[in-house]
């Protein structure tokens, strides 16, 4: 016997049972969850999946083990062996929803799917939401950017909030108490010189706080859609809920995991240049600057160098306009990806875990050692998780645990005057890695418009250093049978530092002479969770429970930020060394009580009825519309035995159908209008306050989704394929939203209920096993998801939403779908063709109206949307003997995006497409007749830089030029691991030993021109889609591991 | 059901969370304050700072038009909405100078009232001389009105005038309501009303002289020359704001400090050197062979004083066709210091309009010679003056006979070259190119840009700002029924 004996409560009548637990073929199942029914007491098979308990005879033993279906077994005598069945198709599966309150996948009125990242090999990667990546359908997710640690964006069946300011990000629970998972951007760009937008989210790839979960210590993760299944969480789950479940110690032990891993990062898609010009002016094509070692700023120069618009690399000389001859027999082309390293990812995970009956316990250190594929990037994190868990009494336990995460990293820059804005200019007549001089400066072509993107890297770069507290304690309590008390308290808290380090030869730093952000953002968010359950069988048909609960969430957001400018030694990174400080500080404090009832009637384990309601009151909304209630009901029909006798093809068969509504308030601080202190004083000693551009209406009320979803899930063929379907649709009315306003007005937007809108959906998985037997198992899932959504109504005042402005636009009118993207286009004649002017080129005006773009009544037409038109996905995971097999391939069919760094490329003559260059071609379309008619176009049109690429009213500004399709298909994930059984895995002392090897992203098939167009220009928590480019482009990578257990 | 459970929900919200109303009230950002904690002087440092603000944005494209400059490399810049411009005016200076007003009618405070007033004309000219028709008369309304309606230029003149009349007859008139601008506060004349008051003048005669082509040119001049009558008496009364270490001047940021560390700036245009180093107006007294003010103005690559000013739209050209351009703004220069001044009408000017005005009111034409006395006295004290305020020596200057010319000599465009060089970095250069059709009598040597034949506009001068996209695609209509060819003259210059 390998259990751990301990000291028991002895109850009247109780005797010991035992038995043992297999699955189906027999085999034991080590692990499994054993309860008595209405209490907390329980315990957990050993290896041999043998079990021991005291129990009662007529108590009720609850039998549950993931991935297999609970079984319930009265107690009559001392032995009790069960046979688990699988359930393949997750049926009834026990999942965990709002709370951590676990059901059984049956009863539940709404989709959720659940993950466990045991299926999912992550390893390689530090941020665990990764797992869900392909995996769910309905869930959208992507890395904002290919950056060592960066940010990971999600969305649940699509945009639920259409404010662009405000984010879509789930709540994130862990162990039933949320965690914080803003990305706090920060303002990290000096008081002058830049163009970015204010606050910098398109300069950075900042992480999220959910980043900081040691993937290895997460048991599943549990997504749930739809305002049903959150409707008890209330507002801050309006947008859906990530609920993640850590792994508890189980009975036995100590035991002890350690995995060591090693992955490879590489960028392997990158924009196709042209290798056959080299730099030179624009129209003259005078070479701006020759490479010269001896030159004291390494280059001889002739002009102004900046485009690679010049002669031919085969050209040995160049004659000026004056005559002189300049040599040229060195030029050749040097790739500007040279730039890119070999990513190196290094994880050490370890893990100690056990229990008694009456105490569990786990613990777990990592080490992620993260540098990027940029030179001088890095990512390090290190957690430390203790959890625990005591019976204090038969009907008492307490549970507790401790979390801390450190990571310290080095990112890039993104956006306006960037590494990426800078490399998507760069002419590769010059090498990218020679970017300093003797003496430590910057060896520039260009005369600092475009700054080295090395240089850059080496120089100046975000170092974030982040600690990471999160302490929880949990009660629960259960009087009686028939109810539990659970009383959880967490304390989330977190200090950030950022330092961004300018020197003055970056371009972005040269108007104040470099400067230097030092930020401290701290945060701590208290929660507070008070459930009540009640659970009552009436009689052998009907079973109601009814929970009641208290919510109390209390954040705050601390930053504060000096800014130094004008440095006084241009290399020192500390604000000591600069002459000139600026401050600023912030605070945000966002409180949120609510209360809340769940009732469920259940009826003949087939019919089940559920009805919430939840009341919130809200510090963000004003005081008179601070509390609402909402409702939410759902019905759930198990209608298998009714309609059909049980047959070997249908196995089982459910429909649910659901209606909630969830109210949302505004952000922080938006309701009312304030003056503001001006941020350019005190200003030759006198300080300074201004109007607020911002105004937020006094009378605002909550924006209120009604949510209707309806699905079904079908089993056959004992479960061997399983299908489940959901369709669902949200109107959001009086939406709450910034609308941007004319600056004319004096304000530059205000915050106010802002008409309605709709957005509907189907999701689809199919999941099921093509081989099964003994020996053999590959199981497939396809998920497939369609989302949609359109503008339904705008206050009179309103024409449009504007999400961002650009020369592709994304807005939306009434009707609109949401994710629309506006931009010019060529101008058309009647039959549809181009139109080419007596010049031989299109014309870019945006409508039909002819006319230059800047007079006449030209708007912007539809041009595109950012949002995919499916998205769908296999899964197939392949297992035999001792070694698994699995990949995922993901498919997202349409969804238009603009490249920003596309433009950049094109117009300075980089991209493969401009090497027809100096010829002349008859651009397709019809010309003017003479007579008011149009004829097929027979004006030839010299096609050069300065006439053609870079010509913003007849090419680089149409839609046609500036907007792709980004679908994709890619092969995300396919890993390999082998268990070892031998002789000398025991000989070793060894319990487990397995070796795995990964590969992600290694295949991609796109349409789309420049980098991997998953990545996103915003962000991660930004609204903004539609744009990439100009940022850290996503990698492929290739993993390597080792678990040992003992 | 739903009342048992709110019922329930209530008892659990009373016992659990012990919540009181305050509870609730962490909703105002840190550091913000309401419009009744603040006094007038709060607002008027900020008003003042985007007031200027605004000027420099306009200036940053209309001294590449007016060739004061040129892009990096000799570059001529294109069509522009100067949208900092927009922000200064429409959402920092218009809006904060009405709740000034406003505070000042409530404390009958009439001296404040009259320099919000004179900020409000200015914002207004600089708006007007720039986009043409503007909103003003609805805009800046808040949520009253989000897409304000536009008021043509006509009528923004006669606002313009009517505010700066009505600031004169109240800083003319009594205060006792004990509220007055501060030294610290008023970052212009650091609260001298007299200054303030001549300020007033001076602009209304600076605007009187736009309407030239609208009024006729001699009743327009006789306008200025009654305006002008009582403007600026000295140097020591030009509007300018001075900026400091720590807030650095931005022209000395964008053209000294990021040239300096080999970024991206401005080049200094060949036609600002023409005007100055005897090319345009050769120098024939032989003492002079340079205007004094050229090095404060601007610097050479190589150190010497052999200035080649870039060709707008030339590439590096220089005016002798070759790419030998070498000129750039000068190292901690009068205006491209860390502290330095931005300047938004100054005595100099004061004096040539004077100049202008007595040329034009004496029948004066753009190819007429010969003025007044009292006016060719303006014109060489207007030199003397811009000259004194940068420090270098007039005598030998005005001593020179290509610039002390004679009353009877004097022509319209010895009066503009010397408004031009005494306005350098000033956008009013640009009102004076498009008031005479960028007529070469008056700016001689003034051409297109060199490269204007393969743009978007060949053949044309640019003579306006587009309005910015914001205001285009959240005041759609409005700025439709506004909106012209960005080579098509406001109404003043029609």
């Amino acid at each position: 016997m390998m259990f751990i004996s301990v000291s028991q409560l002895v109850f009247a009548q109780a005797q010991t049972v035992t038995g043992i637990i297999s699955d189906a073929t027999g085999v034991g199942l080590p692990g499994v969850n054993i309860r008595i029914k209405g209490t907390n007491t329980g315990t957990i098979s050993n290896l041999d999946g043998k079990y021991k308990i005291q129990a009662s005879r007529g108590d009720v033993l609850v039998f549950s083990f993931i991935g297999f279906e609970t079984k319930e077994v009265k107690v009559s005598g001392s032995t009790a062996n069960v046979v688990l069945k699988g359930s393949v198709s997750k049926l009834n599966e026990v999942v965990v929803t709002a709370f951590g309150i676990k059901r059984s996948a049956r009863e539940l009125s709404y989709s959720v799917s659940q993950v466990k990242p045991v299926d999912v090999n992550l390893v390689g990667e530090s941020n665990p939401l990764l797992a869900l990546q392909g995996r769910v359908a309905g869930l959208q997710m992507s890395n904002t950017a290919g950056s060592a640690g960066g940010g990971v964006n999600i969305l649940i069946r699509g945009l639920s909030s259409v404010d662009p300011s405000r984010n879509n990000q789930p709540l994130i629970i862990v162990d039933g108490l949320a965690l914080d998972n803003e990305t706090s951007p920060g303002n990290v760009l000096p008081s002058s010189g830049s163009n970015a937008v204010a606050g910098g989210s398109g300069q950075f790839d900042y992480s999220n706080r959910a980043g900081d979960i040691n993937p290895d210590d997460i048991a599943s993760i549990s997504v749930l859609k739809g305002a049903a299944a959150t409707a008890l969480y209330g507002v801050r789950a309006a947008n859906g809920a990530i609920v993640i479940t850590t792994k508890k110690g189980k009975l036995g032990g100590p035991k002890v995991n350690l995995i060591l891993s090693t992955t490879f990062r590489n960028i392997v898609k990158t924009p196709a240049l042209q290798k056959t010009f080299r730099e030179g002016n624009r129209t003259t094509k005078i070479p701006g600057a020759i490479i010269d070692p001896n030159s004291p700023d390494g280059y001889d120069r002739y002009g102004f160098a900046f485009y690679s618009w010049g002669v031919p690399f085969t050209d040995n000389s160049f004659t000026m306009p004056d005559g002189t001859v300049i040599d040229l027999s060195h030029d050749a082309y040097h790739s500007p990806y040279d730039l890119f390293n070999t990513g190196i990812n290094k994880q050490m995970n370890v893990n100690v875990s056990g229990a008694t009956e009456k105490f569990n316990y786990y613990f777990s250190a990592s080490n992620n050692n993260d540098k990027g594929v940029l030179p001088n990037t890095h990512f390090d994190k290190k957690t430390f998780r203790f959890s625990a868990g005591y019976q204090i009494l038969k009907n008492l336990k307490i549970s507790s645990s401790v979390s801390y995460t450190n990571s310290d990293g080095a990112t890039a820059t993104s956006g306006d005057k960037s590494i990426f804005s800078s490399l998507s200019y760069w002419s590769s007549t010059y090498p990218i890695r020679n970017y300093e001089l003797a003496d430590g400066s910057e060896n520039n072509y260009s005369n600092g418009v475009i700054d080295n993107p090395m240089y850059f890297l080496m120089k100046s770069n975000l170092k974030t250093d982040l600690n990471h507290w999160i302490g929880n304690a949990s009660l629960n309590w259960k009087p009686f049978k028939w109810m539990s008390v659970t009383y959880s308290a967490q304390m989330d808290n977190y200090s950030e530092r950022r330092n961004r380090f300018v020197p003055p030869d970056l371009d972005v730093g040269s108007h104040v002479h470099g400067f230097i952000v030092d930020e401290n953002i701290n945060f701590s968010g208290l929660e507070s969770n008070l459930l009540v359950t009640m659970d009552h069988d009436w009689n052998k048909d009907f079973n109601t429970t009814l929970t009641l609960g208290n919510q109390v969430s209390d954040t705050r957001r601390d930053y504060s930020m000096i800014r130094g400018e004008n440095l006084n030694v241009p290399g020192i990174n500390d604000l000591s060394n600069t002459l000139n400080t600026f401050a600023d500080k912030s605070l945000i404090r966002l409180r949120n009580v609510g209360v809340f009832g769940d009732f469920r009637l259940g009826y003949k384990r087939k019919l089940y009825l559920s009805v919430t309601g939840r009341n919130d009151w809200v510090s963000t909304l004003p005081q008179g519309n601070r509390s609402f209630f909402y409702p939410s009901v759902g019905l759930s029909y198990v209608f298998t035995k009714d309609i059909f006798k049980q047959s070997n093809i249908f196995t089982f068969g459910k429909v649910r159908i659901s209606w909630a509504q969830v109210g949302k308030g505004p952000g922080f601080g938006l309701v009312g209008h304030y003056f503001i202190p001006e941020p350019n004083f005190p200003f030759n000693g006198v300080g300074g306050y201004r109007s607020s551009t911002a105004l937020g209406d006094p009378n605002i009320i909550p924006e209120r989704d009604n949510s209707f979803a309806f699905g079904t899930n079908l089993h056959f063929f004992k479960n061997r394929l399983s299908v489940d379907y959901t369709y669902y649709s949200t109107n959001v009315n009086n939406q709450i939203f910034t609308v941007g306003s004319a600056y004319s007005s004096g304000l530059s937007g205000i915050t106010r209920n802002a008409g309605n809108y709709k957005t509907w959906g189907q999701e689809l998985t199919i999941s099921g096993d093509i081989i099964r037997n003994s020996k053999i198992r590959w199981q497939a899932i396809v998920n497939w998801s369609k989302n949609g959504g359109k503008i339904t109504a705008l206050p009179k005042d309103l024409t449009q939403i504007i999400f961002h402005s650009d020369l592709i636009t994304s807005k939306a009118k009434v009707g609109d779908a949401l994710g629309t993207l506006y931009g010019w286009v060529f101008q058309t004649v009647a039959n549809g063709e181009r139109y080419v002017g007596p010049d031989g080129k299109w014309v870019v005006t945006g409508s039909d109206n002819k006319g230059e773009y800047y007079t006449g009544t030209n708007q912007m037409v539809k041009v595109g949307n950012a949002f995919p038109d499916f998205v769908t996905s296999i899964d197939n995971i392949i297992s035999w003997k001792n070694l698994s097999f699995s990949f995922l391939i993901e498919w997202k069919k349409g969804g238009d995006v603009y490249d920003r760094g596309y433009r950049n490329a094109l117009r300075n003559g980089n991209l493969l497409e401009t090497e027809f260059r100096d010829q002349t071609r008859v651009l397709s379309g019809m010309m003017d007749d003479g007579h008011g008619g149009y004829v097929q176009n027979t004006t030839p049109l010299m096609i050069s830089g300065n006439n053609y690429y870079r010509d913003w009213a007849h090419y680089n500004t149409a839609a046609q030029v500036l907007l792709q399709d980004a679908s994709w298909i890619k092969l995300r994930t396919i890993s390999l691991s082998y268990n070892f059984t031998g002789r000398f895995v025991k000989k070793a002392h060894l319990d487990r030993l397995s070796i795995f090897a990964n590969a992600h992203n290694i295949i991609l098939w796109t349409p789309f021109k420049g980098f991997d167009p998953e990545s996103n220009s915003f962000s991660a928590g930004s609204n903004i889609y539609g744009y990439t480019g100009l940022t850290v482009p996503l990698s492929q990578s290739y993993s390597f591991g080792v678990k040992f257990g003992f | 059901m739903k009342n048992t459970l709110k019922t329930i929900i209530f008892v659990l919200l009373i016992a659990f969370s012990g919540c009181s109303k305050s509870y609730f009230d962490v909703n105002t950002p840190s550091g913000s304050a309401s419009v009744d904690q603040l006094s007038m002087n709060d607002l008027l440092g900020p008003v003042i700072y985007h007031t200027v603000s605004a000027q420099y944005w306009a200036e940053r494209s209309f001294g590449n038009y007016n060739q004061n400059f040129t892009g990096n490399g000799g570059t001529a810049a294109g069509a522009t909405s100067i949208s900092g411009t927009w922000s200064d005016i429409y959402l920092y200076a218009l809006p904060n100078l009405k709740v000034i007003r406003s505070k000042a009618k409530a404390l009958n405070a009439k001296h404040f009232d009259a320099i919000a007033q004179i900020l409000t004309a200015i914002n207004l000219g600089i708006a007007t001389d720039s986009w043409e028709n503007i909103p003003y008369s609805q805009a800046s309304q808040g949520s009253a009105d989000v897409t304000p309606a536009y008021d043509t230029q006509q009528a923004i003149y006669t606002d313009i005038f009517g505010l700066l009349d009505s600031a004169i007859s109240e800083l003319e008139g009594p205060d006792d309501s004990g509220f007055e601008p501060t030294a610290t506060s008023d970052l212009v004349y650091r609260g001298d009303l007299n200054k303030w008051l001549r300020a007033a003048y001076t602009l209304k005669a600076r605007y009187e002289l736009h309407l030239i082509k609208k009024n006729g040119a001699v009743k327009a001049a006789n306008d200025a020359l009654t305006a002008i009558a009582k403007g600026f008496s000295s140097n020591a009364d030009d509007f300018q704001m001075g900026y400091t270490e720590k807030l650095i001047n931005p022209w000395y940021s964008r053209e000294v400090l990021a040239k300096r560390t080999g970024n991206d700036h401005d080049n200094i245009c060949y036609q600002l050197v023409s005007y100055m180093d005897g090319t345009a107006y050769p120098f024939t007294g032989g003492v002079v062979t340079m205007d004094p003010r050229l090095p404060v103005y601007a610097q050479t690559d190589d150190g010497t004083n052999d200035y080649k000013g870039y060709v707008s739209g030339g590439n590096g050209v220089t005016g002798d066709g070759t790419t030998s351009a070498n000129t750039d703004f000068k190292e901690e220069g009068f205006y491209t210091s860390p502290a330095s001044p931005i300047v938004v009408i100054s005595y100099a000017e004061a004096l040539f309009i004077k100049a202008e005005a007595a040329f034009l009111a004496n029948g004066g034409t753009t190819t007429s010679v010969g003025t007044t006395a009292d006016g060719y006295a303006a014109y060489l004290d207007g030199i003397e003056a811009n000259m004194d305020k940068l420090g270098v020596s007039s005598a030998d200057y005005v001593a020179d006979p290509s610039v002390g010319v004679g009353a009877a000599n004097l022509k319209l465009q010895n009066i503009m070259k010397e408004k031009y060089i005494a306005n350098f970095l000033n956008p009013e250069t640009f009102v004076d190119l498009r008031r005479y059709d960028y007529s070469t009598d008056v700016f001689k040597g003034m051409t297109l840009p060199a490269d204007n034949a393969t743009g978007i506009f060949p053949g044309k001068w640019i003579v306006r700002a587009t309005y910015p996209s914001t205001e285009e695609s959240r005041n759609p209509d409005n700025v439709s029924a506004n909106k012209k060819s960005p080579t098509d003259p406001v109404w003043w210059a029609q």
